[in-house]
């Protein structure tokens, strides 16, 4: 661990950076069809309920980062091992999110522009800003925090006003019934709202340790909302066809925006939400990932693993896909089930449960 | 800690990739780029596309005297492929500069591909493709190829795309007949499985050979010009017909696509007519299903002005005013019920009552989705239609009448 402190308004930001992150581009819980907002909705209210564990755990533990209260709870070797679960979950995480960001990148604008080129970039500037330590992202946070809602309040202010949205394209509600909307909700709470297990690493940094949860429900509370906003907006805009065929929906109804002739061509604002969320996103990540090692290794410092996990992170960027589809299904079926939903719920789950038996007893 | 060295290697590495690497990989120089204005597709006889690219020449229309009316503001080169890609790689052979779609602002469809293949096929790449933007008009060749139409320069405008795009623009808004519809519209009504589809039309009035050459600038009544006419309506992403005049503005009425619309009619069957300009209308669809039955309700509301009329009507009495509402309202109703007659007649749901029907009641229309055609061909509907003259410009009686 760093000799840091996080307020917790950067903290906030760092949340909520990460939870559009990548998610507000790519537009999770479509496999619901019309209903993609519910599944959103459904997605947010579960990583409300499992955020109270999270907490719940480090109320428990209030110096300790996930990686170190797992230890105390599991015995030295099962806690130590399940660390290592989580470090290369977490190494993984930060490699998709750095393909994502790639992929958006070369389909849109960087045409001719190899992706290894783009993601060695982006992945030497978060190596940078982590290797300043924790506090120096987390003041970045708040610079982009507010990039990021000028961005998204002109968006939005466009797509209102242009008069592109047809609220007819989201009814009727349920029109295949509650199956499409159930089944896609495990994939919306582990992309994005899961995700935040990843801040179990960070909280011991929170300069007012009571506030966590507060901090954390209404984070994920306003992103989760913005979330669903973007989500239903796509469908309303590009109908729920086109919408579920694009590979970036927010790309493509945000580059329709077009004021009498005047403002248009916004696409370039979506790019850059991408470039800042993908950026905090994978930052986060890897934070984790480094501070995962640090932990179980007992490194004084965490700064020796930047060079050689950033360079793991770049090459799985590449190496875990061949293609876009195989990117997708591979996160949609084999991350969500075999390993996001065992480590994000799962784990928590029984840690607080015998957490909580050993201290009755 | 790492030792000053490395720290100071790595900054400098990020800000040479940054700099060097970061958005140049990709740079074109404007001056390697052509700008392709609009853009035609056809389907030669040997199954081939055909399309065409209006291009600018930069020169011709920079502003300034020099280079002004000399010579055509826009090359139209055409080239045939098995894919609109091959087509567009393959102008590299006869075009010193590399094809840019993102000023693209019409894409013009041939009446002949737009009827045997469809448009499902060409769309798929137009919506795939990065480099085209989806805000690009849409239009029908009508009677005819859409290269011809590229190949026609025009007055007015040098830029003969650009001067479609504004026609559409302007007529949408003055006449009310002919839709704006971009590449999203056309591909949102492609892909859902009930809705139908219609485009405007656009043809060509005259001798081809002459307007192809700029000297059709210098003349006050040009030879040859490209007109926007008539309605083309889709079935499952193929051209099924043509509704002109009456029944093309009666589409747009049903869909609220008139903005501002000029409505003539007569007084008495055998008196002058008389014309009011609509400045303000909306169309609400009431869809139900009665008795498993499906029926919709369209409610139009229109607000105007008299312009012009040529029979003896006392205007200053209200009872008088009244009843010009009602005989605006009839000539509305009857282009509506003519259109969605016509539609019925052809079995083909141009409107996306469909999609209306769904949305008012699931669960029935799970029963009718499969036979649609028919449900859609003998459904009830109801026109309501109210008309609000406001006022009769800057004259009161008319002329022709005479006061006791």
């Amino acid at each position: 661990m760093e000799k840091a402190k996080v307020t917790g308004w950067q903290l906030f930001v760092l949340m909520f950076l990460f939870e559009l992150g990548t998610a507000i581009v790519v537009s999770p819980g479509l496999g619901a069809k019309k209903d993609a907002w519910l599944a959103v909705l459904l997605g947010l209210i579960a990583g409300l309920i499992l955020y109270l564990v999270y907490n719940k755990l480090f109320q428990l533990y209030p110096d300790l980062p996930l990686t170190g209260y797992m230890k105390k709870i599991l015995g030295k070797y099962a806690g130590a091992l399940l660390g290592m679960v989580y470090l290369f979950y977490f190494l993984y995480i930060a490699a998709r999110d750095l393909r994502d960001f790639g992929e958006l990148l070369t389909t849109s604008t960087y045409i001719y522009t190899p992706m290894l080129v783009i993601n060695a970039i982006m992945i030497l500037a978060v190596a940078y800003v982590l290797h300043k330590g924790i506090e120096v992202l987390a003041r970045t946070g708040e610079v982009f925090f507010f990039a990021l809602l000028i961005i998204g309040v002109v968006g939005t202010t466009m797509v209102l006003v242009s008069g592109m949205i047809n609220i007819n394209q989201l009814r009727p509600v349920l029109e295949h019934g509650w199956k499409p909307v159930l089944e896609t909700a495990p994939l919306t709470y582990t992309f994005p709202f899961g995700e935040m297990i990843v801040f179990t690493l960070l909280l011991p940094y929170l300069d007012h340790p009571r506030l966590s949860l507060r901090i954390g429900w209404t984070s994920m509370s306003i992103s989760g909302l913005l979330l669903i906003w973007v989500v239903g907006m796509n469908i309303a805009v590009l109908g729920v066809h086109v919408a579920t065929r694009s590979t970036f929906p927010l790309l493509s109804s945000i580059g329709l925006i077009n004021m009498s002739g005047f403002f248009q061509r916004l696409d370039i604002a979506v790019v850059m939400t991408l470039i800042i969320g993908g950026f905090f996103k994978i930052a986060v990540f890897f934070y984790g990932a480094l501070m995962c090692a640090s932990e179980l290794f007992r490194l004084p410092s965490y700064k020796g693993l930047i060079f050689p996990f950033c360079v793991v992170i770049l090459l799985s960027s590449m190496f875990i896909a061949d293609s876009y589809a195989h990117h997708i299904k591979e996160g949609l079926v084999v991350a969500t089930y075999y390993v996001s939903l065992p480590l994000q719920m799962g784990v928590p789950l029984v840690l607080l449960i015998i957490a909580l038996i050993r201290r009755q007893s | 800690m790492i030792p000053k060295m490395s720290h100071k290697f790595l900054l400098i590495w990020v800000l040479l990739g940054t700099v060097l690497l970061s958005g140049c990989w990709d740079h074109k120089e404007t001056g390697d780029l052509a700008l392709v204005m609009g853009m035609g597709i056809d389907k030669t006889e040997d199954d081939l596309y055909q399309v065409s690219f209006q291009i600018v020449n930069p020169g011709r229309v920079a502003g300034g005297k020099t280079g002004q009316g000399q010579g055509a503001a826009v090359t139209t080169y055409s080239e045939t492929g098995k894919t609109i890609l091959e087509t567009i790689r393959k102008v590299t052979q006869k075009a010193p500069r590399l094809l840019t779609f993102s000023h693209t602002g019409v894409l013009i469809i041939g009446e002949d591909l737009a009827a045997e293949e469809g448009l499902k096929k060409i769309f798929d790449f137009i919506e795939r493709y990065h480099d085209f933007r989806s805000t690009t008009l849409v239009l029908i060749a009508k009677g005819g190829e859409a290269k011809s139409i590229l190949s026609i320069l025009s007055p007015l405008e040098r830029i003969p795309a650009i001067k479609i795009q504004e026609i559409i623009e302007k007529s949408e808004q003055a006449w009310g007949e002919s839709p704006e519809r971009n590449i999203n519209d056309v591909a949102q009504m492609l892909s859902g499985k009930s809705k139908g589809l219609s485009l405007g039309g656009i043809e060509l009035v005259g001798d081809l050979a002459k307007g192809q050459s700029s000297a059709v600038n210098m003349q006050a009544t040009p030879d040859s010009l490209v007109k926007v006419n008539g309605l083309a309506l889709f079935k499952d992403g193929k051209l099924r017909g043509w509704f002109e005049g009456e029944k093309a503005r009666g589409v747009a009425w049903v869909q609220n696509n008139v903005n501002r619309a000029i409505l003539s009619a007569n007084c008495n069957p055998d008196e002058g007519a008389m014309a009011a300009e609509i400045l303000r209308t909306h169309t609400r669809w009431q869809p139900k299903v009665v008795k498993g039955k499906p029926k919709i309700t369209l409610n139009i509301r229109a607000e105007g002005q008299l312009a012009d009329i040529a029979c003896a009507i006392d205007l200053s009495n209200p009872d008088n005013m009244s009843w010009l509402d009602k005989r605006f309202a009839a000539e509305i109703k009857q282009e509506v019920t003519k259109a969605v007659e016509a539609a019925q007649e052809q079995n083909n749901d141009i409107f996306g009552f469909g999609e209306a029907i769904n949305r008012a009641d699931p669960k029935a229309w799970k029963k009718m989705k499969k036979n649609w055609s028919e449900s859609f061909a003998d459904m009830d509907f109801q026109v309501n239609v109210k008309v609000f003259i406001r006022g009769t410009g800057l004259r009161k009686e008319p002329l022709i009448l005479k006061k006791k």
